[in-house]
């Protein structure tokens, strides 16, 4: 059956507008709750953030409460540890110096015999190395060992005698400390400059090295010298126990009971494992002075002779027939 | 109100609603929010900075290590301080701070008063040098470990507060010994750790030279001496009247006489060339005026 509305709009919309009014209410009710709801919600968020704020602060103070601990123990015992520590390092210091030499003579074929092993102050791990072998070809053995011991060694430069065609007689042994290098050459041997001021052994191999006559590497006195004018002539002490004379260059001929052979110079640079710390162990630490009272020193002390000017070569302070300080050992030695 | 139609009541309630949330989020949910990421991240900062159980117990542990090995440095200093350190006359235990007697009387080593301490230890060192030849070691000859004399003022014992250097700071002795063989050497540079009760042994610069039976072995060394405690405070009642009162005056007559030559001849002439040092003619081939030879190569 067809129904038919016969009722006039306005009865309808009037009734409808009531649902819409409804709705709507209901719409804006719904939206509050919502955000109620959320708002509720967060609650627990912020009690969580508040629990774990508070549970990091009890942490943190007892964190805070070690780390004071530990620092008041380090305070406490920083004076001890320094002397223990000044005490550790230099025990070990001290402990380094063999097993470089042992490392040396160990890795040292029977042909070669050395005439002295010393190890570079200035970086602890450069050791210069003289000696001698009878022929070129053992030098070369013993070079290709040594090179091969990489645990030991970083790297190994041997200076080998010429060859140039046609041979020339060679011609470098010097007697005396006449020495007359590649650079600067010509001087008089006994004004060397600044030759280790300690044994010629130690000045001895890096001046062959260098090419040098001898004179080794200048102390402190020698510095405003040009450079040109350092490093030749004989080690610049009396010849004493090492003797005076010494090689023009890095290689030289040499006779060692009744043997002939070649006078070499070697220098190997260490791994680190064998090599001794750079720093001396100095107590108290270098920088702070702990006391200077009751030793003094210098302050009195005569001067040697004075330096000469540069140009000439001067020489500060001749050893008065102390045969502990020569120049380098090179052919002295043999 | 006949004349509202329902879309206008639509569009009234979802503009109220609108208006409802946006109060209520500013009001309500904005804040909190805010609050709850302002609470998260000072809780983050505070566990970054070892606010969580992981850090405590980690920092736990590190007290624990940090005490346990300062225990063990305490104790391996006591056991080295007692190996290596000398009771200075003003050290260990002696109460007395009379600085007088502790300079002239008190005893160090079998000798009288902290005076004679370059004398004490010079010959004990020569001593033990000489005490080597059994090891196969001898001693250059005519070897002297020349120590320079303390400073003639009884009060500048004040001044040794935690460091005694010997023979001089920065100025070792240089050592020069015969070895009968390689392995004798190498065995006498171990026995330096076992140099006791003068002071901490250092040595530096080894070199070797020559053939066994005379290898040439030279080092320099220093004897590094930490007092106990600190020294008594001067005495107002000492004058001048005993000696100099700079530090370094009585000392430098010592030097003066013994190490003169190279080391100093270097510092007065800017063109010098350093040289050798003074070796101070032969009998004091080691004495410290050969150690300050060595210095002045920069490389020690």
């Amino acid at each position: 059956m067809l129904r038919i509305n016969l009722l006039p709009n306005y009865i309808h919309e009037r009734r409808s507008r009531v649902y819409w009014l409804g709705g709507g209410i209901a719409l804006i009710a719904v939206t509050v709750l919502l955000f109620i709801f959320a708002f509720m919600n967060m609650q627990g968020a912020l009690d969580k953030a508040n629990q774990r704020l508070d549970t990091s602060n009890t942490y943190n103070d007892k964190y805070q409460a070690a780390d004071k601990s530990i620092q008041s123990v380090n305070t406490e015992i920083a004076d001890t540890k320094a002397k223990q520590d000044f005490i550790g390092a230099s025990q070990n210091y001290n402990k380094s110096w063999p097993y470089v030499f042992e490392a040396i003579a160990r890795d040292t074929s029977p042909d070669i015999l050395l005439h002295s092993v010393s190890i570079d102050a200035r970086d602890r791990s450069t050791v210069h190395v003289t000696g001698f072998c009878q022929t070129e070809d053992q030098l070369v053995h013993w070079w290709m060992s040594l090179r091969n011991d990489k645990a030991k060694f970083q790297s190994v430069t041997i200076s080998l005698p010429p060859h140039p065609y046609p041979s020339e007689s060679n011609n470098t042994r010097n007697g005396m400390g006449m020495g007359f290098g590649n650079i600067g050459g010509g001087m008089p041997g006994g004004f060397g400059s600044g030759g280790r001021p300690s044994l010629g052994m130690m000045g001895g191999a890096p001046s062959g090295m260098s090419g040098f006559g001898a004179g080794g590497r200048r102390g402190k006195g020698a510095f405003g010298m040009p450079s040109g004018m350092t490093g030749f002539g004989g080690g610049g002490g009396a010849p004493g126990i090492m003797g005076g004379g010494n090689s023009s260059g890095a290689v030289s001929t040499a006779e060692i009971s009744g043997k002939q052979g070649i006078n070499f110079v070697a220098t190997v640079v260490l791994t680190s494992v064998l090599t001794p710390p750079v720093s001396t162990p100095v107590w108290p630490a270098q920088g702070s002075s702990g006391n200077g009272g009751m030793t003094g020193g210098m302050g009195m002390g005569m001067g040697g002779f004075p330096g000469m000017p540069a140009g000439v070569g001067g020489f500060g302070g001749m050893p008065p027939g102390a045969g502990m300080s020569g120049g380098g050992m090179g052919e002295g030695m043999k | 109100m006949s004349k509202i139609s329902k879309w206008w009541i639509l569009g009234g309630s979802i503009f109220i609603s609108l208006v409802v949330g946006l109060i209520l989020y500013f009001a309500l949910v904005k804040p909190r929010s805010e609050k709850i990421a302002d609470l998260d991240t000072q809780a983050a900062g505070i566990e970054q900075g070892g606010g969580t159980a992981l850090m405590v117990s980690q920092h736990q542990q590190l007290l624990n290590q940090t005490q346990k090995q300062a225990q063990k440095d305490s104790s391996m200093w006591q056991v080295n301080e007692a190996r290596y350190m000398p009771t200075l006359p003003y050290g260990k235990g002696d109460k007395s701070s009379d600085i007088l007697q502790i300079y002239a009387f008190r005893d160090i080593k079998g000798y009288h008063g902290l005076k004679d301490l370059p004398e004490a230890w010079g010959k004990w060192i020569t001593k033990w040098y000489e005490s080597q030849h059994k090891d196969g070691v001898d001693l250059y000859p005519d070897s002297v470990f020349a120590i320079p004399s303390l400073s003639t003022d009884p009060n500048a014992i004040s001044q040794i507060q935690n460091s005694l250097p010997l023979p001089e700071a920065g100025k070792p002795w240089t050592v020069t010994l015969l070895c009968k063989s390689f392995q004798d050497a190498m065995l006498h540079l171990r026995r330096i750790n076992e140099l006791s009760g003068h002071g901490m042994p250092v040595i530096d610069n080894v070199s070797l030279q020559g053939q066994s039976p005379q290898l040439i072995l030279s080092y320099t060394l220093m004897l590094y001496v930490i007092p106990g405690t600190t020294p008594p405070p001067p005495d107002p009642r000492l004058g001048e009247g005993l000696g100099n009162s700079s530090s370094s005056g009585g000392m430098g007559m010592g030097m003066g006489m013994k190490g003169m030559g190279g080391a100093m001849g270097m510092g007065m002439s800017p063109m010098g060339m350093g040289g050798p040092p003074a070796a101070a003619g032969g009998p004091r081939g080691i004495s410290s005026g050969h150690g300050k030879g060595m210095n002045t190569d920069g490389g020690s």
